[in-house]
């Protein structure tokens, strides 16, 4: 099972990442995929969670992830040291800065078992949707660490699932994710979704 | 067509296939989302029904029942603290044998005040005569909806049923669901047909009138004979139907997963179901002989199918999110009484968890067999005193598993040790140390 | 040093632990009393009742911009301090303040709703009743004794950043420009 850690402030769209891996993840015959936030008291700029699970198999544990093969910090200010704790080993933390993943861990600490890869989400999204709205750039940096996850997927339920004003830049957003987790900007090894 | 809801999302289209005339609801954390989409759905048109905006969880079920009296298919859905507030005309709905569907999401309740998941809320009001089903995810939610109204509606049944969904877990958790074309959901269930139990002014009726001394007892021996004879068959019969309709099929009243040659079997209900497969899978591949004992509808009580099901298990344990405070778990209670009637005697155990939203992991269920085999083989060992071993209630979270030390030569084969003798988890789902005392203190039992 | 619990926010300048709180109702942490109540669950889960008038957990992790005052605007008018959701505004007496000052204040300020400021009695509003034992807060921005800094304008209003949550309300309230928000990383605490 590939279990996805989103952490997020409210407001940001952390779970409708989750949401939207969750239904892409999906999408294809004999996978199944659960998608749930935290539960606790909300309000915007809160720190929360959201999970994604995806599997072959029917999912019964629908216990909150503590250890996950990708984890992603929509928002920065929420990475800190001790992140290690909740990548699997050989995992991935996607973190939303404009900083470099070297910055980012020697800030809060390296690891030997997981790595940082920094993709600047709030700059692309501005640039292609003109608000800083990063989780469609992760969706699509996810759909690229990897072979399990298509393209083409994240866009389908983009196109399922967002309202249609919203999907031609959306699309475009997971175009140029992908691209920058192939050309740039992306210190460290690459991941494998299994 | 396939589609990524929640449970909530789930339920609304299965009650929109439905086709309820009327719709009178208030909302209640978890189960707010059914009211709002099915609203959203009579705005836009897709749902042609009547939908009453009332002040109060007794109004919304009073509503639905005067509706139901003119002959309309309704539909209501509340929580916790809401199902109690109308459960005074829960036994009006019941006693008037008005097949209306409820969905109830399964929320903790006050005091404190908590909004999260568990079972308090439905089965302490097992008594009241409305049909009880529990859902393990959110397809069968969906299927549950349109099955409801089935079951319910059907001449040899006519009463309310309840459908229950875990708060969260079930509710607000989003997973894929086939959503059935309205020419299946009408192939499975056909126009409500109040068949005079309604106000009609060609046949002018009496309704839900009083009945002193000595006639009362009628009506209740009769809906009691008619939910527990009637109500399997007919759910039987709707199943059927459902499976050629749409290909997924149900089991009944139960569903015995490897329960015909185990040792230990876990008895449970609802989502915590599908996490406990998962265990009974794993501890099958390791060579343990688990069953899992599913159970699906709460009223009518499948006794005889449960005792069938558990004749041939060495240690039993039921794992629900409810207590009866002073005594045990409700389900345990229907359990035991179902087995002692049976004249099964394996020794049985109640696991109290998940309250208040708190997480049942993998790791308490695999604890919980881990028990049960410790048990079975110290009963069989040292003969049936030994049972008491174990206590008869285990609060998880709260009380310990940690059975006689020893165990582990008994059992052979691998336990995480945690120094305390047997398995355990270090920590819970979200990191939070208090829950980790599951297996570190030993306790005396429950008395 | 007064460790009667009862006492807690019955008096300006009480220390409780080591954290001074210069006025009074400011909400403490509960691990900052001096007799916290008990944590062990088969003391506390016996009723849902538990004593009162603290916090258990700050929740400035909430924010990422924060509101900063510039005293010199501030007229004390305490709208900040009455709007505040979370009561993390608070006011710091001052004794000290002259009225010359005071005047000067709200003859410079230029509200956005465009009242005559003589005509508004803070002109000559010198904040709580005078309290002998209380200091004038001396400087623009000082650091209390528990470590935490502080935004205070001399007789004016303080932001509690331990459970500020960076809501903005304040701001929003201020007709003099007195208070805006800054983003958490260019804070220097």
């Amino acid at each position: 099972m590939i279990e996805i850690l989103w952490h997020g402030r409210g407001g940001q769209g952390a779970f409708t990442a989750a949401r939207l891996l969750g239904a892409a993840s999906s999408l294809r015959e004999g996978r199944y995929a659960l998608a749930f936030p935290s539960f606790g008291p909300e309000r915007r700029g809160a720190p929360m969670r959201a999970f994604t699970k995806v599997s072959d198999a029917p999912i019964g544990d629908r216990s909150a992830v503590t250890r996950a093969d990708y984890v992603v910090y929509l928002d920065e200010t929420l990475l800190s040291s001790g992140w290690q704790a909740e990548v699997k080993p050989g995992g991935c933390v996607l973190v939303n800065s404009a900083r470099s993943a070297v910055d980012l861990t020697a800030a809060f600490g390296d690891s030997a078992d997981a790595h940082i890869i920094a993709i600047d989400a709030n700059g692309i999204s501005e640039a292609l949707l003109g608000r800083p709205i990063p989780n469609t750039v992760f969706l699509g940096a996810i759909s690229a660490l990897g072979n399990t996850l298509s393209a083409d997927e994240v866009k389908q339920a983009i196109r399922q699932y967002m309202p249609a004003k919203l999907h031609e830049k959306n699309e475009r957003i997971v175009d140029e994710a992908r691209r920058v987790m192939r050309e740039g900007s992306v210190d460290g090894k690459e991941g494998t979704l299994r | 067509m396939k589609r990524f809801l929640s449970g909530d999302e789930a339920f609304a289209e299965g009650v929109r296939l439905a086709r309820p005339q009327v719709i009178s609801a208030y909302p209640i954390t978890p189960q707010t989302v059914v009211v709002e989409r099915l609203s959203e759905m009579v705005e836009s048109g897709q749902l042609a029904a009547e939908y009453i905006h009332v002040e109060s969880e007794h109004s919304a079920l009073s509503a639905a029942m005067g509706a139901a009296a003119t002959g309309a298919r309704t539909f209501t859905a509340t929580s916790s603290q809401g199902l109690l507030y109308m459960a005074e005309v829960l036994t009006y709905a019941a006693g008037g044998r008005f097949p209306i569907v409820m969905m109830n999401a399964n929320r903790a309740t006050a005091l404190p005040w908590n909004i999260y998941g568990d079972q308090r809320d439905s089965l302490a009001l097992l008594d009241h005569g409305w049909i009880q089903a529990y859902a393990e995810n959110n397809q069968e939610a969906l299927d549950l909806a349109l099955m409801a109204y089935a079951v319910a509606e059907d001449m040899r049944v006519r009463m309310p049923f309840m459908v229950n969904l875990d708060g969260f877990a079930l509710t607000h958790t989003y997973e894929n669901v086939d959503i059935p074309e309205p020419s299946e959901a009408d192939a499975i269930l056909p126009p409500y047909d109040a068949a005079g139990n309604c106000f009609d002014f060609d046949h002018p009726v009496n309704m839900g009138y009083s009945a002193g001394p000595e006639f009362n007892r009628y009506y209740k021996y009769w809906a009691h004979r008619d939910m527990a004879e009637a109500v399997p068959q007919v759910v039987s019969v709707v199943e059927r139907r459902f499976e050629e309709v749409t290909g997924r099929r149900y089991p009944g009243m139960i569903e015995a997963i490897d329960c015909d040659d185990a040792e230990v079997v876990l008895v449970t209900l609802g989502s915590v179901a599908g996490l406990a497969r998962g265990v009974v899978s794993h501890l099958r591949a390791s060579g343990v002989r688990a069953g899992l004992l599913k159970i699906r509808y709460m009223r009518p009580f499948p006794a005889r199918q449960i005792a069938r099901a558990l004749h041939g298990a060495e240690a039993v344990a039921v794992l629900e999110k409810d207590i009866s405070f002073g005594a045990e778990g409700t389900v345990f209670t229907n359990v035991n009484s179902a087995l002692q009637q049976a004249g099964i005697t394996a020794p049985t155990y109640n696991f109290i968890g998940g309250l208040g939203g708190d997480n049942i992991s993998e790791d308490h269920v695999v604890s919980i067999f881990r028990a049960l085999q410790c048990v079975a083989a110290q009963v069989r060992e040292q003969g049936r005193a030994a049972a008491t071993e174990l206590p008869r209630v285990t609060f998880l979270g709260v009380d310990s598993l940690d059975p006689e030390p020893g165990c582990g030569r008994v059992l052979g084969g691998e336990l995480r040790d945690n120094g305390a003798g047997c398995a355990a988890p270090s920590c819970d789902g979200d990191g939070d140390s208090s829950k980790a005392q599951v297996f570190s203190v030993r306790e005396t039992e429950v008395r | 040093m007064n460790n009667d619990v009862s006492r807690i926010g019955t008096a300006a300048n009480v220390p409780v632990g080591d954290v001074v709180r210069t006025c009074e109702h400011i909400p403490v942490l509960r691990s900052h009393l001096a007799c916290p109540p008990s944590l062990d669950h088969a003391v506390y889960a016996r009723t849902t009742c538990y004593p009162a008038g603290h916090l258990v957990a700050k929740n400035a992790g909430w924010r990422n911009i924060r509101p900063v005052i510039d005293a010199e605007k501030c007229t004390n008018c305490l709208q900040c301090y009455l709007y505040c959701p979370d009561g993390a505004i608070y006011r710091v007496p001052s004794v000290c303040r002259p009225t010359e000052l005071a005047d000067a204040a709200a003859a410079q300020a230029t509200p956005s709703c465009g009242s005559d400021p003589s005509s508004r009695p803070e002109g000559r509003f010198l904040g709580l009743s005078p309290q002998s034992d209380v200091p004038c807060a001396p400087s623009l921005t000082d650091v209390d004794q528990g470590g935490t800094s502080r935004q205070v304008s001399p007789g004016g209003v303080a932001v509690d950043y331990d459970f500020c949550k960076g809501c903005g309300i304040c701001v929003r309230m201020c007709r003099f420009w007195a208070l805006r928000m800054i983003p958490e990383s260019e804070a220097n605490e």
